[in-house]
């Protein structure tokens, strides 16, 4: 029995070592050069497949690999593990987004009053000083940062709001409000923490999340333009306190975070590994699948251990940051998979094609998606995938013009919607800067054109064009034009609210981004 | 005065360096704020993958290919790595079929293993024996007498 162990013990070490020395068997004859030393033929020699061989030399862009029979000689041990560890630190920043994401939020919550109870609310709409990635100008956004470490937390929540649950590591558990059990009427919702094992008390909408951490921002409506009456709601009636003080509450505090500069970004640098660390260190690892848990170990990410890395990790997880950055860069803006296009040929893009769990088929994510919809954009629901005709929202981003030319703000360019547009309640663009893909901080408070806006007017043919540049067209009026800035990019949202069938089965085309000469 | 006047020259060449890694520097606008810089992307940055360029944040052609080319080399690598177990029964599973080796038909090395087999890390004192057992047509039943020799190894082997 012993032997047996021992047997599995050295087949392991040979699988390792297999593992690691993997990358060299490239078996094009092209690349590989045929220097083996001829062998002499001996009395067991059979013909060896030749796809099994490992060849003396292979050309590789992590350089030339070599081997003695087989056998990497150093130098190729040293550019594989490099290799290895920047792989690892690239797949581990586009495979972290969301967790980094979710955690962005965490110093400003802190900061500014979002925490233990206390709620951030946007008392005169979110403006372009918010860096928050991918907000509308036309809610009354609030959030709070939900922990349930020292146990389970009671959120009352107020009517006619839209609301979400998602865990720390931005996945739905649940929604309030509208799209919520509690039909848009506001009802108790209890948060339980994922180790919870007590009785569940009754008379609550009971959210079980793998995470500690819950990100539950919610949106409150306009009336006729106007956010006090939704303010004045959720000021009343959003309560949250810990159950254990269930019988007298403490008062819920709220801070107007209206013009107040703050980020919710997470970072594009080394700080973004930092930031997954926190996570881990909050969230239980049965939040997590031990593939990706395993990346992360490979790293350095570890619960319970200090992420202290040596200069040679530090400098290869700098590089993998920033690779990764502009894979996530390249993913959103310039993303090659036809299936998240609006229209063929189009500009107009959402990576809604694997909805809101990111799955290609049942248990296959997709990898491209996840990446791009969190570099890009907070707060997955089902329903802001679902179609529902005249409920909801629905959006397209647009990164380039008619020509898939990045948008420059010192250009003019313009769109034009067909006469009929279809939403019930309204329609928006909103601009975003590159950089942060937050609201654009122009000299317009809100970086938007909104079919709401006095002034937006119609052609005679009931169509509308909306003008972007850096000053106000010849020809447009102030209330159908964004203003944008000379020497940065942009890119947009249209949004549609209580979307209609037209837009569903494309019978109803936005008009591309054009670009005015 | 003079160091003064040297650490005001040191603080302007410094600002213009920093100043120089964007390509041109935005007005201020009326919303401005400061951005942490480490949620920027500066517009270029030197990488083993090569230099990547960016306009404000947004890729260039080039610095696109170059993320797609390396996104799907590492994810190549990365499914070789992860999918050498599958692959390497894949290998069992071809030799077995060219054997006739499946179900009911066992191989037995009653001369014990030698090196004209391709096994990974065999031993070559004991004696081996196995087949590919497919379920695809329904269960099988397999016996086997008490005291078969080996059985505990075949079976740690199928654990490892």
């Amino acid at each position: 029995m012993k032997k047996g162990k021992f047997r599995i013990l050295v087949l392991g070490c040979c699988t390792l070592f297999a593992v690691i020395t993997g990358i060299g068997c490239d078996n094009n004859p092209g690349t590989a050069s045929n220097t083996t030393p001829v062998v002499p033929k001996m009395k067991m020699t059979t013909d060896i497949p030749a796809e099994i061989t490992t060849p003396d030399s292979v050309d590789t862009r992590i350089g030339t690999l070599k081997f003695f029979d087989g056998f990497p000689d150093d130098k190729t041990i040293q550019l594989v593990y490099d290799n290895l560890d920047f792989q690892r630190g690239v797949q581990a920043f586009l495979r972290g987004i969301p967790g980094a994401s979710v955690q962005a939020f965490v110093p400003a919550a802190k900061q500014f009053g979002g925490v233990d109870g206390n709620v951030m609310i946007f008392e005169d709409l979110m403006d372009s000083k918010a860096l928050w990635l991918t907000p509308n100008n036309s809610s009354v956004y609030f959030f709070t940062w939900i922990d349930t470490t020292k146990g389970p937390i009671v959120m009352e929540t107020p009517p006619n709001v839209l609301g979400i649950f998602d865990d720390h590591w931005f996945r739905w558990i649940g929604d309030y409000g509208n799209a919520g059990p509690d039909k848009g009427q506001g009802g108790k919702f209890l948060i339980l923490p994922p180790d919870f094992k007590g009785e569940v008390p009754k008379g609550y909408f009971v959210i079980r999340p793998a995470t500690y951490g819950v990100w539950a921002p919610g949106r409150g409506m306009l009336v006729n333009g106007d956010p006090k009456p939704a303010v004045e709601s959720i000021k009343k009636l959003l309560k949250i306190y810990p159950l254990a003080q269930a019988a007298n509450p403490p008062a819920t505090k709220f801070t107007n975070m209206s013009g107040i500069p703050h980020s919710t970004i997470h970072a594009n640098n080394y700080h973004f590994y930092e930031e997954i660390h926190d996570v881990l260190e909050m969230e239980p690892n049965e939040a997590l699948d031990p593939e990706t848990l395993g990346l992360f170990a490979s790293i350095g990410l570890e619960k319970g251990k200090p992420f202290a890395l040596d200069d040679r990790m530090k400098k290869i997880l700098t590089e993998a940051a920033a690779v990764g950055n502009a894979t996530a860069r390249a993913l959103t803006f310039r993303n090659r998979n036809q299936a998240t296009y609006l229209y063929p040929g189009s500009s107009w893009w959402i990576p809604s094609n694997s909805g809101y769990q990111f799955l290609l088929e049942p248990g296959v994510f997709d990898l491209d998606n996840r990446t791009a919809m969190f570099y890009w954009a907070t707060g997955v629901t089902p329903a802001m995938f679902a179609k529902m005709v005249g409920k909801g929202s629905q959006y397209a981003a647009a990164f380039t013009d008619s020509s898939h030319q990045v948008l420059d703000g010192s250009k003019t360019y313009k769109v034009h919607l067909p006469p009929h547009i279809p939403a019930k309640d309204n329609w928006s663009f909103t601009l975003y800067d590159n950089q942060t893909r937050s609201c654009l901080q122009t000299d317009q408070r809100f970086p938007s054109v909104n079919s709401f806006d006095k002034g937006l007017v119609t052609n005679p043919d009931g169509s509308t064009d909306v003008w972007f540049g850096p000053k106000l067209p010849a020809g447009a009026l102030e209330a159908n034009w964004a203003q944008t800035i000379p020497g940065k990019g942009w890119n947009m949202l249209f949004r549609l609210y209580g979307p209609l069938d037209p837009w569903f089965d494309k019978t109803w085309r936005v008009g591309e981004v054009e670009l005015v000469k | 005065m003079k160091p003064r006047a040297y650490l005001v020259v040191v603080a302007l060449a410094g600002a213009l360096a920093s100043a120089a890694a964007y390509a041109q520097t935005p007005p201020k606008m009326k919303m401005t704020t400061p951005i942490p810089p480490s949620i920027t992307t500066p517009d270029s940055v030197e990488t083993r993958i090569g230099t990547l360029k960016f306009f404000d944040g947004f890729p260039d052609d080039a610095t696109v290919q170059k993320a797609y080319d390396n996104l799907d080399f590492q994810r190549g690598v990365q499914a070789f790595l992860n999918g050498m177990p599958g692959a390497s029964l894949v290998g069992m599973r071809t030799g077995f079929r060219k054997l006739g080796v499946i179900n009911n038909n066992i191989f037995l090395f009653e001369n014990r293993l030698d090196s004209k087999s391709l096994f990974l890390t065999d031993n070559t004192d004991s004696v081996y024996f196995s087949t590919w057992l497919n379920l695809k047509d329904g269960p099988l039943v397999r016996r086997r007498e008490k005291k078969a020799t080996g059985f505990k190894q075949f079976r740690a082997r199928v654990g490892s």
